[in-house]
């Protein structure tokens, strides 16, 4: 084998450094999707009746509805009946302290690089880790709630808090809202919650962890965030599955509530396993995610660097209600080999002078497709609405494709809107100052790239960015010569 | 009772059969398939409504619905062949064809050898059969209800051919006129233009709709074949369409080092639509879209524009700008596409808009697809009101407020002119731009 072979397989082979599987028991409830299944997870969650009843609900409109054929991704039809949608490790109930959750568990996450363990103390993030749709662990909890601030489990809080799940959940997005939201409604089985009571300001960044193990199972969590007057919160979310040659599907919902003068800062590594580079295998990330600046003068920021899925049909959004309101996206999507994504955001423009930024970069390398896709809508009643969009496209060979679809839609007159978006290649000039002065061209590439993301990158979490960075390099190895 | 799309579809069902008769298999059998299919495939796909991608923010299938009256419809014959010579636009001479509610009725004939304008209509077999190469291979009837439409119904209509190596000395002007006066109507035209090697020509294609007492409905589609190097300045003016429907589909196809300049400019009009596709077939070929539309009232304008680069090395080039008032809406669908061969393609999309009220609204997706890695692509779309500091500037100087914006939207509009090299169009469509930026004002 020759030199440049050998370092070609070793690219291929660290492709996905996360593909691990535990060997864990797992509480798993029969292939196939109906109200007795429903019925099911409800029971097993031990939960109110009102609950059930919103899954019910979720699942006969889920009925009604069929599968969107819009996004520019293709994959073989889904059976729907094919999949497991609840699998939790067997573990005691509620653990009360880190000691009792299963050894392999930890040592899970420990791979993973996740500060389960208190020591970690120092890092500062209060992590809720979930696997196979089931929370295992919630860190820093106690120290959280000496200022109020609600960090746990989505189940924990149907128990503890049913008067705030009940007043928010689905009020951002509606059970009805999209296929796979209402898909989710039905079947979700755990996720994180988080109410920051009012004036507020979190001390330290909130973090979810997802895990997808089991083999057969789709993942369907939900994160609620709630933030009253005047509070800040940011969080992070980070993902990854083991490899499989088969497609697991994860479709989660994220809403966010953001009050008068509160400030959420969403930010997303997403690794989940992209397949192998024939594309067999991976997941499919179809999630819904969405923010409502209620309050005047309240923000929303989503962060987002997607390198991992099969398939990736994800559209953070905002909706602008509250006047003087601001969200904004940054998103880097990398794909590689045969990934597809199809990935972009919304902002709706109620109120008055409400302001939005959306930056968004592609990068595609391999035979993968990368799609943008974009709304910005100003409602005659928001005067003075105010968008910036820039989406660029970097293409990496001759066999990927990129795509922009942006909806731009305005309403009023003392509206501004701008968009700009470019398509380039890395160029060979920048390559060639990179090779004369020592850099060789995969770590040129690397670092381009990284120039390229930075705008976005930067928005990140100092832990996060760190990661990110690598992710990058990590995902286009092994996609240029 | 209100009527549904399966009754509009059913209305030109018959209106096909019956079209059919009276063509008594005179015509090549091949463009006769080529109806059929069409028809076929307009009943397949239906009329698109506004759950349809391409329609969208375009309601025409429903504004067909509302105010169409079938039942009433004027009976298509013209006995006598009516003046229609005020409508002309004086000062602009060169080969000239009027259809009047979609029949030819004037043809200036008298052209030089190496330019053939024939009618559709009545061409022989033979030369159906000869022209059946190009016909319907452009416009798709499976892609656009309307495309389907006028291509089952194809009748009249012109060919135009270029001969190698013509520099025609006049342009070819195209009048489309209809006259709902008399009842709702119907009408539709087909052209063929084959542009050979080496010709250069201007064709200037005129929209009027001379009646608002009833509704009129203009479907139109043209084919053009660019050979290679050849020129075609082509002009679409619809300045004079208050209260029309008018679906315009433009399907053009360019071979090596050939180069196209489309100048659209709308000014009036219930709806329109306006559908211009650009195959770029050859290597070294310049593209070039240029548009404006100034619309108030409840007029709603939708351009849609598709450039399709399919060989390396091309240039394309796109500004569309608008200025929209009250109600009306503004319509942008700007798509490029950069196929895999398609490598050293430049290709630039910018569309700005102006809204001059709270009401109007403008709906812009200028949309990218690329699958070739060495390639300079751009777009940008802006929507915004004048800059505040551009007015006190002028306001500072002297000038009022009203002539302060007046001339600032003046500079806006006019330069759609700057690519308008023909100076009677020139001066014809300054004067267009003027009077209408003075009712917007208003």
């Amino acid at each position: 084998m020759s030199k440049d072979d050998q370092i070609l397989e070793e690219f291929t082979s660290s492709e996905y450094k996360y593909g691990f599987e535990t060997t864990i028991d797992t509480d798993s409830a029969p292939k196939g999707l109906n109200e007795d299944i429903i019925r099911f997870i409800s029971a097993k969650k031990n939960e109110p009746e009102w609950m059930l009843e919103w899954r019910l609900n979720a699942f006969r409109k889920w009925k009604t509805m069929k599968e969107p054929k819009w996004p520019n991704v293709s994959y073989p039809e889904i059976d729907y009946q094919d999949i497991i949608y609840y699998s939790a490790p067997k573990q005691k109930a509620s653990p009360s302290s880190l000691d009792e959750v299963d050894p392999e568990l930890r040592e899970t996450f420990k791979k993973l690089g996740i500060s389960l363990e208190e020591q970690k103390r120092l890092t500062g993030v209060a992590v809720d880790a979930v696997m196979d749709s089931v929370s295992v662990a919630t860190t820093f909890k106690d120290k959280l709630a000496e200022l109020g601030i609600i960090f746990c489990s989505f189940s924990e809080a149907v128990q503890n808090h049913p008067e705030l799940v009940k007043k928010y959940m689905g009020s951002v997005v509606p059970i009805n809202d999209n296929f796979f939201a209402a898909l989710n409604s039905a079947v979700f089985s755990d996720g994180s919650f988080c109410y920051i009571p009012k004036g507020v300001r979190c001390p330290m960044e909130l973090s979810t962890y997802f895990r997808i193990n089991a083999a057969n199972t789709g993942q369907f969590e939900r994160t609620l965030i709630i933030a009253e007057e005047g509070s800040y919160v940011s969080y992070l979310e980070g993902c990854t599955a083991p490899m499989r040659d088969e497609n697991q599907l994860h479709a989660a919902i994220v809403e966010i509530y953001a009050e008068k003068d509160a400030e959420v800062k969403y930010s997303t590594v997403q690794n989940w396993y992209p397949g192998n580079k024939d594309g067999v295998g991976g997941i499919y990330n179809f999630v819904t995610k969405r923010g409502l600046c209620n309050g005047s003068g309240s923000k929303i920021s989503w962060t987002q660097v997607e390198t991992g899925s099969a398939i990736t049909w994800k559209y953070p959004s905002c909706i602008l209600k509250g006047d003087n309101s601001v969200g904004e996206f940054y998103s880097v999507a990398v794909t590689n080999n045969m990934q597809q994504a199809d990935t972009g955001t919304k902002m709706i423009h109620i109120g008055k002078n409400t302001k939005s930024r959306i930056v968004s970069k592609g990068v595609s390398a391999g035979k993968s497709q990368n799609s943008y896709r974009g709304l910005v809508q100003i409602m005659p009643r928001a005067v003075n609405a105010r968008n910036f969009s820039q989406c660029d496209s970097l293409l990496m060979g001759d066999k990927c494709g990129a795509h922009t679809f942006p909806y731009i839609e305005t309403g009023n007159k003392s509206a501004q809107i701008e968009h700009e978006a470019t398509t380039s290649k890395i160029g060979e000039d920048q390559i060639f100052y990179c090779n004369q002065r020592g850099i060789d061209t995969e770590d040129a590439v690397a670092l381009i790239v990284n120039g390229y993301c930075k705008e976005v990158l930067n928005q990140l979490p100092m832990e996060f960015a760190v990661e990110a960075q690598k992710l990058l390099a990590l995902t286009l190895e092994g996609s240029v010569g | 009772m209100s009527t549904t799309e399966k009754d509009l579809r059913e209305h030109f069902n018959q209106k096909y059969s019956s079209f059919r008769k009276t063509l008594n298999g005179s015509q090549s059998p091949k463009i006769d398939e080529l109806r059929e299919h069409a028809i076929n495939a307009l009943n397949q796909n239906g009329f698109p409504l506004t759950r349809d991608e391409e329609y969208k923010y375009t309601p025409i299938t429903r504004a067909l619905l509302k105010s169409f009256k079938f039942t009433e419809e004027h009976p298509d014959e013209i006995t006598m062949v009516p003046p229609f010579g005020e409508h002309l636009i004086s000062g602009l001479n060169g080969y000239i064809l009027v259809f009047w509610n979609g029949k030819l009725v004037f043809n200036s004939g008298d052209t030089p050898k190496n330019l053939s304008i024939s009618p559709l209509q009545d061409l022989s077999k033979e030369q159906q059969e000869r022209l059946s190469q190009y016909l319907g291979k452009l416009v798709n009837y499976q892609l656009d209800a309307y495309a389907a439409l006028n291509t089952a119904l194809l009748n009249q209509g012109s060919v135009i051919t270029l001969k190698e190596g013509t520099n025609l000395d006049q342009p070819v002007v195209i009048y489309h006129l209809t006259d709902a006066s008399q009842g709702p109507v119907y009408t539709q035209t087909r052209h063929l233009i084959l542009a050979e090697k080496n010709a250069k020509a201007t064709v200037i294609e005129i929209y009027k709709n001379l009646s608002e007492d009833h509704q009129g409905f203009q479907n139109v589609a043209s084919e053009i074949y660019l050979e290679d190097a050849a020129q075609l300045d082509l002009f679409k003016i619809q300045t004079d369409t208050a209260g029309a429907l008018l679906v315009d589909n433009t399907n053009i196809e360019q071979k090596d080092n050939s180069q196209v300049r489309c100048h659209t400019i709308t000014t009036t009009g219930d709806i329109i639509r306006n559908n211009l596709n650009i195959s770029v077939k050859g290597q070294n070929c310049e593209s070039h879209m240029n548009g404006l539309y100034l619309v108030n009232g409840t007029s709603l304008i939708d351009n849609h524009t598709l450039v399709d680069h399919r060989m390396p090395n091309s240039y394309s080039n796109e500004l569309y700008k608008g200025i929209v008032d009250d109600t009306a809406t503004g319509v942008f669908n700007g798509k490029i596409y950069v196929q895999p061969d398609a490598q050293k393609t430049n290709a630039f999309q910018s569309n700005k808009n102006i809204l001059l009220s709270d009401k109007a609204t403008m709906n812009t997706k200028p949309q990218l697809e690329i699958w070739a890695n060495d390639v300079k692509c751009s777009h940008g779309a802006t929507t915004g009101q004048l800059d505040a500091e551009q007015v006190f500037y002028l306001r500072s100087r002297g000038l009022d407020e009203k002539q302060a914006t007046g001339l600032l939207l003046y500079a806006f509009a006019t330069e759609f002119l700057e690519q308008v090299s023909l100076p009677v169009l020139n001066e014809y469509l300054e004067r267009i731009i003027a009077d209408r930026l003075y009712q917007l004002k208003s």
